[in-house]
């Protein structure tokens, strides 16, 4: 049989019936058609876990506080009326294989699948993460599907260094270093307006030269191709999707409908600095923050990642005065009582409230031609692969929805799914009795089938088909 | 499928010929084999396993949190997948490897020895005992899977296209322009599998790749133009046949074949186009971009000869050949041998071939990188140390404990001993003034690296090298966790188990005034980590004697370092040792360590991560790698002239 192509792929699972009402999605169907507003996707991980007392919002009358003292979200006050807190969202499929989020939130965190396990000492999901998927299916709105970020890598110490993964359920690596990402993305980009100048000769000649290669090597993957089955013939027909892009992007304007006039790229550079020094991180950051604020201006696609270091990231960061290893040294001993510790921990989680902060600043900065700010049009999830770090726990795991993604859900709310602080049942999970409540929490899935239905996909779960529905209340 | 009610028997040298019908099995001397694969299905799991074991130890059992955390059907259903089942006789077998006193593990446990918490759930010359002991002998003894025709079948791997990696890429780009040209620093790198970077299942060419391909092919372009009258000289010629001959000759070497002359009028298009866009030397040079990051070029082709012929060509078997063994293109003597057609399927002559590549500086630069992607040390010269606690690991100590384990590599395996043995307990290392600091014995007076023997109570091989052990260590200490998991990991082949997932763990704040190792014993202690920890801290506590930058320390904080530790279950009896050295030299003697020397050799030069299919060619090659006295060099060889490195079987989904 002949496998379907990976945007096929991901296109049928966007349009699987599954023989269950889907209400919501002719009403976000009309939504999208609706609203000529673009909308995007931005998915953030930053690691560690968190501290959900430090974490949840305070209740004040009707409103909620999230800048207590020592409040991890503090830094992002000013866009409280922009977020959403996801309050006690859980890694259910992790529980169910007696997994924890230590090891496999990671994977787990944007693909809902619980991990495949081999045994060696990698384990990859089952499944595509969500950003790709929606990739897929918003293909032809922008230049580009997808793109994946992220800063400093660690090496591989740990085994989960990836949280993209494609169609094929294998990992999908960020780009790290802004001085390739930026020549990658930008060269050739005509500002909106700065289309007027009679084309240059020399850009039509390598234009030619362009398209000329790409027919050859569609050609020539074309001409292995009947040789080919199973996963390598998938194998293939990605690399022949992936010149199909180029070829689109030769051909087609560089930049994409929604393009404003904030779309300069000029204003930023790749910079020059080593990405694999661990000093310069927080440079990295800005820059990459840039070059994502840059490719929504320009609307060169409508999904990007980032990811802030890995889950379980042992990497130091001494710009904030924390030394040492944050993993082992840090993170597993967060609350245990040692008020020290917690202080350090708080610093280091409220620093990537800081970062997160930074980020919305300059995507709200950015107004899109259609209406809205660049943020207030995009549907933002900020995730993490733990939730109390030294439980190794995947419950109440730290999420935030931000952006309001064009009207897609309501901002400047606390939804509570949970209020325990803690698993109540003693023992190993699988030891618990099936009336806890431990095991009514919320599967992370319903976020993903969420957002899943904001862009448009007919789905009723994401990764694993156990968890269906979405988040109740969450979509308005 | 339910429990076959099928006769069957099992043959094997050094076992007594059994048969087994209707899950009974009784001694009787028929005469045809069946698979440990086979037999588990059919003997073991559905008549003994699936109930007698599987009731605790199943994802949400009572038993979950043991090692032995079986896959079971899903509910009101009897059926196992065949995934399932091989997995369960991959975990199947990692605890028949265990040795309990003389017994495997897989025994001794269900009879009730070791505290098991089931107690005796199988008796004493009960069949379903039984049934396991002869599953376990058929795991254990290699011979009896040689035997059996359904293992040497499933020991070749599938009709696939294999991605260069960067490294191989850019090799393969200045064999053919005969100029280096920066592949690796303009290619994302690839996630690794198992460790490796060269997983063939994970390398596939993205969105983003495709463009720095393109980019890779404009420098490639540049240079074919400025060197246009010697690449591609027009004295002799009509123009048209000049460049042809050009799209000939480069693209049979980026090809590593000679092109068919629907590829040559394909090149030539591009040659067309581009001389049209700027004339002839564009012309060549945009074919050159092509051909250089075609299909053709970018995928090693294990595709066999087409029509249901999945044996691999000649070129194919020189392409593997060539870069398994010097990560490079064939080169000119082996694409001649290619040329003669079945001759390079001959072992000898292949034997012949793979002696000349492995034994040249890129076949020795092959098996450093090699043990380096084992070790997890490629990126070591990022590696980065506070400042504060570590002054002396300045980028030039870096660099020479770098070179070093390089040096080691390559002369213990190509110049010294060459044994696996030597690799993992040798008496000397390579050392300059940097690393004699670190190893605190006098400078030999210079930069350049000498053969010099180390104290052997404190030194012994590659693993207590200054760059391993940094490297497996915190910024600002030492590192038993990491270090115990990458013997357990990459030295024994041992997957931990995930920790498990518990509601409380209680661990003491971290109190400056300890030793590390008291620090971390908190994770031995408290019962919910030690299921993973009892496997990792036990033989990373042994390496406690050396800090974060691999120096031999005797106090922490003032306090004695305890640098005893236990390599338990991991190659049978459980031996107490003190020290990394002593360590190291259990290690290079132990079955376990030896035959996951040949696994991940395996993965290396498959680019593929065993599965329950392979472990009977592993164990094969691992009794001959003993029997021959653990040559390296020699294993290596021998996996060139087994018959499945020509061979390959039918994809799935075809």
């Amino acid at each position: 049989m002949r496998k379907p192509s990976r945007r096929s792929f991901l296109k049928t699972m966007g349009s699987l019936s599954l023989g269950l009402p889907f209400v919501r999605l002719l009403e976000s169907s009309v939504v999208y058609a609706q609203s000529a507003r673009p909308r995007r996707l931005l998915i953030l991980m930053s690691p560690h876990g968190t501290l959900v007392n430090n974490w949840r919002p305070k209740a004040v009358g009707t409103d909620f506080d999230i800048n207590y003292p020592n409040a991890i979200l503090g830094p992002l006050n000013a866009f409280k009326d922009k977020i959403c807190v996801l309050d006690g969202i859980d890694y259910k499929v992790l529980h169910e294989k007696a997994t924890t989020g230590h090891d496999y939130g990671h994977s787990t965190f944007l693909t809902g699948t619980p991990p495949y396990e081999k045994s060696t000492t990698e384990v990859p999901p089952t499944g595509p993460s969500i950003d790709q998927v929606i990739g897929a299916k918003l293909h032809g709105l922008a230049p580009r599907d997808t793109l994946s970020l992220g800063v400093y890598d660690e090496g591989g110490t740990y085994k989960a260094n990836s949280m993209i993964f494609d169609s094929s359920a294998q990992p999908v690596k960020s780009l790290i270093d802004p001085r390739t990402i930026y020549p990658l993305l930008f060269t050739g980009v005509v500002p909106p307006g700065g289309g007027g100048a009679p084309p240059d000769p020399a850009a039509t000649a390598d234009q030619r030269r362009k398209m000329a290669l790409v027919s050859y090597l569609n050609g020539e993957a074309n001409r292995v191709m009947p040789r080919l089955a199973g996963q390598e013939r998938e194998k293939l027909q990605r690399h022949i999707d992936a010149l199909a892009d180029i070829e689109r992007r030769l051909s087609g304007p560089t930049i994409g409908g929604s393009a404003g006039d904030s779309c300069d790229p000029s204003l930023i550079s790749g910079g020059t600095l080593d990405p694999h020094r661990i000093s310069n991180i927080p440079t990295i950051i800005d820059l990459q923050f840039d070059i994502i604020a840059q490719a929504f201006a320009c609307d060169l696609t409508r999904v990007i990642s980032f990811q802030f270091l890995q889950g379980g990231s042992i990497t130091p960061m001494e710009w904030i005065g924390l030394t040492g290893d944050l993993h082992d040294g840090l993170a597993h001993f967060a609350g245990t009582g040692d008020s020290a510790v917690d202080a350090k921990y708080l610093t280091m989680q409220r620093w990537y409230s800081q970062k997160v902060a930074e980020l919305f600043a300059r995507l709200d900065a950015i107004q899109d031609p259609q209406g809205g700010s660049v943020l207030d049009n995009t549907v933002v999830l900020w995730g993490n692969e733990l939730g109390q770090p030294s439980l190794h726990s995947s419950v109440n795991i730290p999420m935030i929805m931000a952006g309001g993604g064009a009207g897609a859900f309501q901002t400047g709310r606390w939804l509570k799914y949970s209020t325990s602080s803690e698993p109540r049942c003693s023992g190993v999970y699988g030891n618990c009795p099936a009336s806890d409540p431990f095991r009514d929490q919320t599967a992370h899935n319903q976020v993903l089938t969420s957002i899943a239905q904001m862009f448009g996909l007919e789905v009723n779960y994401f990764g694993d088909p156990k968890y269906t529905g979405t988040l109740p209340g969450l979509m308005s | 499928m339910m429990f076959k009610r099928i006769a069957l028997t099992i043959c094997g040298i050094g076992l007594a010929c059994l048969a087994a019908c209707d899950g009974k099995i009784s001694e009787t001397g028929l005469d045809s084999c069946q698979s440990p694969q086979q037999f588990f299905e059919e003997q073991v799991w559905y008549p003994v396993m699936a109930d007698t074991c599987a009731s605790c130890h199943y994802s949400d059992g009572i038993a979950a949190a043991t090692r032995m955390k079986l896959r079971t059907p899903p509910e009101g259903q009897t059926e196992l997948s065949q995934e399932d089942l091989a997995f369960n006789l991959e975990l199947v077998r990692q605890v028949a490897k265990v040795d309990y006193k003389g017994t495997p593990l897989l025994l001794a446990k269900p009879q009730g020895a070791l505290n098991h918490g089931g107690g005796v759930v199988l008796e004493r010359g009960s069949a379903g005992l039984r049934a396991l002991t002869m599953l376990t002998e058929m795991l254990a003894d290699p011979t009896i899977c040689s035997e059996t025709k359904n293992c040497n079948d499933v020991a070749v791997l599938p009709a696939r296209l294999w991605r260069l990696t960067p490294i191989e890429y850019e090799a393969s780009i200045a064999a053919a322009l005969g100029e280096t040209v920066d592949v690796v620093g303009k290619l994302t790198s690839d996630e690794k599998v198992a460790g490796f970077s060269n997983n063939a299942d994970v390398l596939k060419v993205s969105d983003v790749s495709t463009e720095q391909y393109m980019s890779i092919g404009e420098t490639v372009g540049a240079r074919i133009k400025a060197r246009i009258t010697e690449l591609a000289p027009t004295s002799g010629c009509e123009e048209r046949e000049c460049a042809r001959r050009f799209v000939r000759s480069f693209g049979a070497k980026m090809f590593r074949r000679p092109m068919s002359d629907e590829e040559v009028i394909a090149g030539m298009n591009l040659f067309d186009t581009g001389k049209d866009i700027g004339g002839y030397a564009e012309g060549i040079s945009l074919a050159g971009q092509g051909l250089a990051q075609a299909p053709q070029t970018l995928y090693r082709s294990e595709i066999g000869g087409g029509s249901g012929d999945t044996s691999l060509t000649s070129y194919e078997i020189a392409t593997s050949l060539a870069y398994m063994l010097t990560g490079a293109p064939p080169d000119a003597t082996l694409l001649e041998v290619a040329a003669n057609g079945t001759e390079i399927a001959k072992a000898d002559i292949r034997r012949a071939q793979a002696e000349r590549l492995i034994d040249s500086p890129a076949g020795r630069a092959r098996m450093v990188r090699f043990v380096m992607e084992w070790f997890g040390l490629t990126n070591y010269g990022r590696l980065e140390k506070s400042a504060t606690a570590y002054p002396q690991f300045t980028p030039s100590m870096r660099a020479s404990l770098e070179a070093e384990t390089k040096a080691f590599i390559e002369h213990v395996i190509f110049d010294n001993e060459g044994t696996f043995t030597a690799f993992m307990s040798a008496p000397y290392s390579y050392v300059n003034d940097d690393v004699a600091s670190i190893y605190g014995i006098s400078a030999p007076g210079g930069a350049e690296l000498v053969k010099t023997n180390l104290p052997s109570e404190q030194r012994a091989g590659i693993l207590t090298q200054g760059s391993v052990q940094s490297w497996y260590a915190h910024d600002n200490q030492s590192g038993p966790v990491f270090r115990g998991k990458f013997v357990r990991q990459n030295i024994l082949c041992q997957p931990l188990p995930p920790p498990p997932p518990v509601n409380v763990i209680v661990v003491p704040p971290p109190n400056p005034a300890l030793t590390t190792r008291e620090r971390f014993a908190a994770h031995t202690e408290a019962p919910s980590c030690n299921a993973c920890h009892a496997l990792i801290d036990p033989i990373g506590f042994g390496f406690e004697m050396y800090d974060g930058i691999g120096r031999v320390r005797d106090t922490e904080n003032g306090k004695p370092v305890d640098s005893s530790g236990t390599l338990d279950g991991a190659d049978g009896v459980s031996r107490d040792f003190v020290g990394g050295a002593e360590l190291a030299r259990l290690l290079a003697e132990s079955d376990d360590a030896k035959n996951c020397f040949v696994t991940q050799f395996t993965r290396f030069s498959q680019g593929h991560v065993e599965t329950v299919n392979d472990i009977c060619g592993i164990n094969t090659q691992t009794q001959s790698f003993k029997a021959q006295g653990t040559n390296i060099r020699e294993m290596v060889l021998s996996m060139v002239t087994a018959d499945n490195f020509i061979r390959r079987r039918a994809a799935r989904g075809q």
